[in-house]
């Protein structure tokens, strides 16, 4: 709901229409994205539905880009570097564009201001990816994200990067370079949820300090993926050293030279079928302007710290239940050579997730976030946030997306200014 | 404010433009991403099918249709040993969540379908392929 939307229904609302129609009209078997042209299967088999990864989408991605072999107790388990090795390279096996368009309504009240309203057309985003395992290189594979769009902001690479993944599937280690986002979980975890506005909290919004974990920056990262022989329980551990923000807020590859080394470290648990639990913490620093424009106006570093704990699982194959907690300590100085103080954060979500058929998903969610600062008392900032819809994929594949949903977020902020904004949206997202 | 305005519509209609032409690009040359199966139609009418192959049926469908369109398995013709081999290797792919209680049922539904569907005309069905037989079709595209 930071976004506000984009207002140039003109020629939009034309590309939104020609995009439906695309929809419609395009012959589906061929409307797939790369990595199911390359192995002849739907999104499905690693998206419950595009974004969100299933268990073999998790794995998938931890070997490299590679598909897991089939279950063979019998035999050794097959070295990574030597999966999928006759698949030759072909760009329509390696290149993707994706996009996101909706019609919205917004609603927003807040206190000393009288209510607005408004309804727009918005062309969200426009990527192209590109990514997989290089055939016959021992092991390298490469991913990468140029958005064309977003937002209304400008062109980026928000992701590209380079692993190598070693070792056998039973037991995996990768080490990988690149511009890459510091957090992509899994699950309740993962950073892409079943919409654009369904990712777990804390996640990409920013902090007073203007820290969030879905910052995209250079990073150097490495692994460890255990994996059972019959896929039942598969643990990863992902450790990432990034660049950090700038004071803008910007990382390397956005337009910023500036380095603080963050760290953060993911734990992974999939067990069974149906479940998993994820564990991360993450500690960095940010150069950050206080009392902006004003002549008490300075720059200080503040460090960060947080720590979270999210969880799944599915019942019935159908009704899917997850949960997280984030909490967070960041420093916070209010006036220069003033004392450092502590700002605390903790926030947590549940979300119901009920998959009527394959493709079709309709889901609640409700987050909860507080957080504080020493000059205004401890958690004077109280936020929460109602959403729900549906998402259909309405092609046999599951490329095509489209979905209806609310959401009501409101709290007051440190100063106990009440803000309230509810949003409808009915948006159609493409991948192919 | 107008120039702004016009700026990020050029922006804009560039990033559309960018996102359809690559879009065409991988349209025109997305020569293989389906078998020849994978066409036909992805439905069937199983309302003359016994009360428990019906079952089986919605078993199949929930399934199937995880990792591949249902197209694929109901528009190729096996024998029954054939369809056993296949419905067991597709329980040993990863993760594909079929219990050895449900290959059963998965495969007396493909075996019903076989011999009072697929059986009484061949001509209108498509031959299993093995994967060295999807490579060479992939290069000949």
């Amino acid at each position: 709901m930071e976004n506000k939307p984009q207002r140039w229904t003109r020629w939009v609302g034309v590309g939104f229409a020609a995009a439906a129609a695309f929809a419609i009209l395009a012959p589906s078997p061929r409307a797939i994205p790369a990595f199911a042209r390359k192995y002849h299967i739907s999104c499905f088999t690693c998206h419950t539905v595009f974004p969100r990864l299933t268990k073999l989408g998790y794995e998938f991605k931890r070997l490299g880009y590679r598909m897991p072999p089939d279950i063979d107790t019998h035999k050794p388990p097959k070295k990574v570097a030597t999966l999928d090795e006759n698949i030759p390279w072909k760009l329509t096996n390696a290149a993707a564009v994706y996009m996101r368009t909706s019609v919205s309504h917004d609603t927003t009240t807040a206190t000393g201001s009288p209510r607005t309203s408004a309804s727009s057309a918005n062309l969200d985003q426009v990527s192209i990816l590109f990514g997989g395992a290089i055939p016959e290189s021992g092991g390298f594979s490469y991913f990468g994200e140029y958005v064309a769009y977003q937002d209304g902001g400008t062109s980026d690479m928000e992701r590209a990067k380079f692993d190598w993944t070693g070792g056998t599937v039973r037991n995996s280690y990768f080490v990988g370079l690149g511009k890459s986002h510091l957090v992509e979980g899994y699950s309740a975890a993962d950073l892409y949820g079943l919409t654009d506005d369904d990712s777990p909290l804390g996640f990409g919004s920013s902090s007073p300090n203007g820290i969030y974990l879905a910052q995209s920056t250079g990073m150097l990262e490495g692994g460890y993926t255990f994996m059972s022989p019959d896929y039942k329980y598969v643990v990863g551990l992902t450790a990432k050293v990034a660049n950090g923000l700038d004071v803008n807020g910007n990382g390397i590859g956005n337009g910023s030279t500036y380095n603080h080394k963050d760290v953060m470290f993911d734990a992974d648990f999939l067990i069974g079928d149906n479940g998993s639990v994820s564990a991360m913490v993450y500690n960095g620093r940010k150069d950050t302007i206080q009392n902006a424009g004003t002549p008490q106006q300075f720059t200080y570093v503040p460090t960060a710290k947080r720590w979270g704990l999210f969880g799944h699982y599915k019942f019935f194959d159908h009704l899917d239940v997850l949960a997280g907690y984030m909490g967070g300590r960041e420093d916070w100085q209010s006036t220069f050579n003033g004392p450092v103080n502590t700002f605390n954060t903790k926030a947590y979500f549940g979300e119901v997730d009920y998959y009527i058929s394959q493709g079709l998903v309709v889901w609640g969610r409700y987050d909860k976030s507080n957080y504080d600062q020493p000059d205004f008392g401890l958690y004077a900032s109280n936020n929460t946030t109602w959403m729900g819809g549906v998402v259909k994929t309405v092609d046999r594949l599951g490329n095509v997306k489209l979905y209806a949903q609310f959401i009501d977020a409101k709290g007051n902020d440190i100063t106990g200014a009440y803000n309230e904004d509810k949003q409808a949206k009915i948006g159609l997202d493409l991948a192919w | 404010m107008m120039q702004k305005r016009r700026m990020l519509s050029l922006a804009a209609f560039s990033a559309l433009a960018a996102g359809a032409a690559l879009s065409l690009a991988l349209l025109a040359q997305a020569g293989g991403p389906s078998l020849p199966q994978d066409k036909g139609p992805d439905k069937l009418n199983v309302s003359g099918y016994p009360k428990d192959i019906q079952k089986d049926y919605k078993l199949f469908r929930e399934k199937c249709n995880q990792c591949h369109t249902l197209a694929r398995p109901l528009n190729t013709s096996m024998s029954r040993d054939a369809w056993e081999r296949y419905v067991k290797r597709m329980m040993h792919k990863p993760n594909s969540g079929i219990s050895p209680d449900q290959g059963k049922k998965i495969f007396e539904f493909l075996v019903y379908d076989q011999e009072n569907r697929k059986d009484k005309n061949p001509k209108e069905f498509y031959p299993a392929l093995s994967d060295e037989q999807i490579q060479q079709m992939e290069k000949g595209q």
